[in-house]
């Protein structure tokens, strides 16, 4: 502040003086790069460099630092390589990418008693970041981290025998009946209340990856705790900046499938600016930015970059809700006309592109997903062609429903504002009285939720958590409707398709169940049940600097880019 | 002058009140959901939802809910919805930042408007008078982030790649105690885009009290009692036309400081006050938005006081009578 006081006491002329020699001084700092270095380097497999420091980018800051309480991509993508589950995924891309492999476990669980019980046994020898032996006990205090945090993904393991009663006690140090654990074999059993065939995947959620048995019972992001995994966080400064270093001893444990990664030294910076990290990834100053380029600059960035910059899609859908238990949409012939209606590659102009169009409710790299179903053999079309509209318009009459006014829901975030517009305006074409309604982001889900709002259609997405049908079915689940927080926001509700999935919930073996999810995927969004409309895929980017080998870089199916395949050229 | 700054004390506590019961209705009374679903996740459960009223105290009357809240706020245990971070030790990490930002800027708006303003007043009517008032309605329109960001994309950016090295950063903070050259070198842009709007619209302002105050009787009777025209300029005109500006200065400067330069410091992505303010809103995460809305307000209530005081020292007719001014 030395300086401001300076300046303070100066005259017109002196601060004059003082900016432009500030910019003569300007002209003498070279651009830096991102300060960062490969020193004490030597070469991987891939014929990159191991070891070296790399600086990344989010535009948000995640929204915990806690294995416990992230529920964002901005927080998963990084501790996935910080806190290991006693279950993971193998780090490659494609469905193989998206199968349960032991992670802390020795071996995949031996499931008995009709699905309801799984036990596992941890390997020997593992050891945490800072030194301290893992035990078995450590996987129940996990958990009772997540449900005592009332962390969002409570929710997934309140299917533990006792978990709901150890919630409802408010007793931190209480016990879940359903967890038994033996420190000295690494024994681990759980009972559940009910079967889940993706109970195996809730398992290797981030929310069970292990930490300390001693980590407090609350919101670590300013410190975050130990884990096991190939890299540890040694520094949290929330809205600023992490940093992710190497673990000095995962090495030595030999897991099959986790990668002990190959830079020593992963920077993420906070910077809300989307143009401005586009542009740094441009110039090299910083190595990879999380979220896709801006639109605008995209054109740039594939000209210049265009060898370091890439789009894949993920596991999402985004899809139209029509309310079944409202006028027009309870009439199965209006919903199929919506379905014919919808302009698929408009929709994907307006995601830039970043949206690969199709019909399907399950994404790409899902069990049950059928590509044909969601391109060529999609009964509505194909939807990388325009719509049929004079088709949806002739659905619309017979049904009686032309001129019906609608209101179309939709929330101020982006794309969904630009959307939902659309949307109304494709209603509108093939005869609808239709007229936007958009919310805040921050009460949409909510308020589309209540059945009292009586919504009729609008805007709706889903990301996994995991890949398992499970996962996006409860969405469309007759049971899982409720009168608020209701996530079935059409209130489908069809018997064969609620007791198919009933009887997939007690299917542990997903792949020989693959064809009925898909049979179920395709009934649900064909004629003549037509109950929602999907339009398509998110495709998310990889776009890094010159310095990073870009060929390495794997993009796994759940958790985006894998860090720990960024290595320097 | 004590009963001046206990009855000026008085009114900021009052002031600073209505401003937390105010913000705090809102909050409630406008749909922004319930913050116990939001905190829930993506899969809330009625179990789930409900711990979490007990627990953050959402099942309690509105009244209580207001008083725990402003406990919380004074004691510096306030903590966000979104995140579960102290709100108070956020604000403090940015408020250094947003300091940097304001105090710089509004050195050089004032010393650009008043050098500006003087020089347009001097030759009023003239082909540079002209010139300086289109410029300045060019200022004033422009909006802060469409110049942050062309100042970004050109200076910070597409300079940087013809000349191959950094004349300007492309955005970003580096701290004093880190390097006080790039301190300042980072906040360069940050500034002048930040005091444009202020400059231009000050300088006009200035411009047309300084034409005002020329016609005065004092300042005829100062030219006949044969002071030089550079005194009476100085002395006379430039120093009883400031008041106003002065006025603007002093509220402006505040609502900066208190995090009012959410678009510059998201722009130049600063992560100061403003741009925490900004990730509130979004967020709709009520504690840091009450206590960023009380921080600004305490700054606005504080320098409106500030600017009495130098009300009296600007001009001689304006005194502190029984605790009020006279103007």
């Amino acid at each position: 502040m030395i300086f401001v006081r300076a300046l303070q006491n100066s005259s017109i002329a002196k601060l004059l003086a003082v900016v432009v020699l500030s910019l003569g001084l300007g002209t003498a700092v070279a651009a830096c790069g991102s300060g960062s270095d490969s020193s004490s380097s030597s070469s991987s497999s891939n014929g990159g460099t191991e070891g070296g420091s790399i600086t990344i980018s989010q535009t948000s800051q995640p929204d915990f630092l806690d294995p416990a309480l992230s529920y964002t991509v901005n927080g998963w993508e990084p501790m996935w390589l910080v806190y290991t589950p006693l279950l993971t995924y193998p780090h490659v891309e494609g469905t193989t990418g998206g199968e349960v492999t032991p992670g802390l476990a020795e071996d995949l669980p031996t499931v008995s008693n009709g699905g309801k019980t799984y036990e596992l046994k941890l390997r020997d020898g593992l050891k945490y970041a800072d030194g301290q032996p893992v035990v078995a006990s450590d996987f129940s205090h996990t958990i009772k981290r997540v449900l005592n945090l009332e962390s969002g993904g409570s929710f997934f393991f309140e299917n533990i025998v006792g978990a709901d009663e150890y919630l409802k006690a408010g007793d931190p140090n209480g016990e879940i009946k359903g967890i038994k654990t033996n420190d000295k074999t690494g024994e681990i059993t759980i009972d559940l209340v009910g079967a889940d065939a993706s109970f195996s995947n809730i398992l290797a959620t981030n929310f069970a990856g292990l930490v300390p048995g001693d980590t407090p019972f609350k919101n670590q992001t300013e410190n975050p705790p130990s884990g096991v995994g190939a890299y540890t966080i040694t520094k949290s400064v929330p809205n600023r900046e992490f940093v992710m270093e190497k673990s000095p001893n995962f090495a030595s444990f030999n897991i099959p499938d986790i990668p002990t990664g190959h830079v020593d030294k992963i920077t993420t910076k906070i910077i809300k600016n989307a143009n401005q990290q586009a542009q740094d990834v441009l110039s090299n100053k910083l190595d990879y930015m999380q979220d896709p380029p801006p639109a605008d600059l995209k054109p740039t960035v594939k000209a210049q970059a265009g060898d370091r910059y890439g789009e894949t899609t993920t596991g999402s859908t985004y899809y139209f809700f029509m309310n079944t238990r409202v006028a027009p949409f309870d009439d199965a012939k209006v919903r199929e006309a919506v379905n014919y209606g919808i302009d698929k590659p408009g929709l994907a102009r307006i995601f830039a592109g970043e949206l690969a169009p199709g019909c399907s409710f399950l994404p790409p790299g899902m069990p049950g997903y059928n590509e044909a179903f969601d391109t060529t053999d999609c009964p509505y079309g194909d939807p990388s062609q325009p719509p049929d509209l004079e088709k949806a318009k002739q659905l619309l009459k017979e049904a009686g429903a032309d001129g019906t006014k609608l209101t179309v829901w939709g929330n101020n975030d982006d794309p969904s504002d630009k959307v939902t517009e659309a949307y109304a305006d494709m209603l509108n074409q093939i005869g609808f009285d239709a007229k936007p309604k958009i919310i805040d982001g921050g009460v949409y889900f909510q308020t589309i939720g209540n059945q009292s709002t009586k919504a009729q259609t609008g805007f709706a997405n889903w990301f996994q958590d995991f890949p398992h049908p499970l996962n996006f079915s409860f969405l469309v689940d007759g049971d899982s409707i409720q009168d608020t927080n209701n996530q079935n926001f059409g209130n489908v509700d069809n018997k064969q398709l609620n007791e198919e999935i009933n009887k997939l919930t007690l299917e542990t073996d997903l792949p020989a169940v693959a064809d009925r999810w898909e049979a179920w995927d395709e009934s649900l969004v064909s004629p003549p049940n037509s109950y929602i409309a999907p339009y398509g895929h998110r495709k998310l980017a990889t776009f890094v600097s010159d310095r990073i080998n870009f060929d390495a870089i794997v993009f796994h199916p759940l958790y985006n880019n894998d860090y720990s395949t960024f290595e320097l050229k | 002058m004590a009963l001046f700054a206990l009855k000026r004390l008085g009114s900021m506590i009052l002031v600073l009140f209505a401003v937390s019961v105010l913000t705090f209705l809102i909050f409630n009374v406008l749909p922004s959901g319930d913050p116990a679903v939001r905190m829930a996740g993506k899969q809330p459960t009625e179990t789930q939802i409900e711990a979490i009223r007990v627990e953050w105290g959402f099942d309690q009357p509105i009244y209580v809910q207001y008083e725990k809240t402003m406990q919380n706020m004074f004691s510096g245990d306030m903590i966000s919805y979104f995140n579960q971070l102290n709100v108070v030790e956020e604000i403090w990490k940015g408020v250094p930042r947003t300091f940097a930002l304001a105090i710089g800027a509004a050195i050089i708006w004032m010393a650009f408007a008043i050098a500006l303003g003087v020089w347009s007043a001097m030759r009023a009517g003239g082909v540079s008078d002209g010139m300086l008032n289109v410029f300045a309605l060019i200022g004033i329109s422009m909006p802060v982030f469409w110049l942050g960001a062309l100042m970004n994309q050109y200076l910070g950016f597409e300079l940087t790649q013809i000349l191959g090295f950094e004349l300007f950063p492309n955005g970003g903070y580096v701290e004093f105690s880190v390097s006080p050259f790039e301190w300042f070198h980072h906040l360069l842009l940050p500034w002048f885009a930040l005091s444009v709007l202020f400059i231009g619209f000050y300088s006009r302002v200035l411009r047309a009290n300084i034409l005002e105050t020329m016609d005065e009787d004092y300042v005829r009777t100062a030219r006949a009692k044969g002071l030089s025209e550079r005194r009476v300029m100085l002395s006379h005109v430039l120093r009883n036309s400031m008041i106003s500006v002065v006025t603007l200065w002093g509220l402006d400067f505040a609502v900066v400081v208190g995090g009012g330069a959410i678009l510059t410091e998201t722009v130049f992505n600063l992560q100061g006050v403003g741009q925490y303010a900004a990730d509130a809103i979004g967020q709709l995460d009520q504690p840091p938005i009450m206590a960023v809305t009380m921080f600004g307000a305490f700054f606005v209530v504080f320098f409106n006081a500030l600017i009495d005081i130098v009300y009296a020292a600007l001009d001689p007719r304006i005194r502190l009578q029984d605790g009020d001014t006279a103007l």
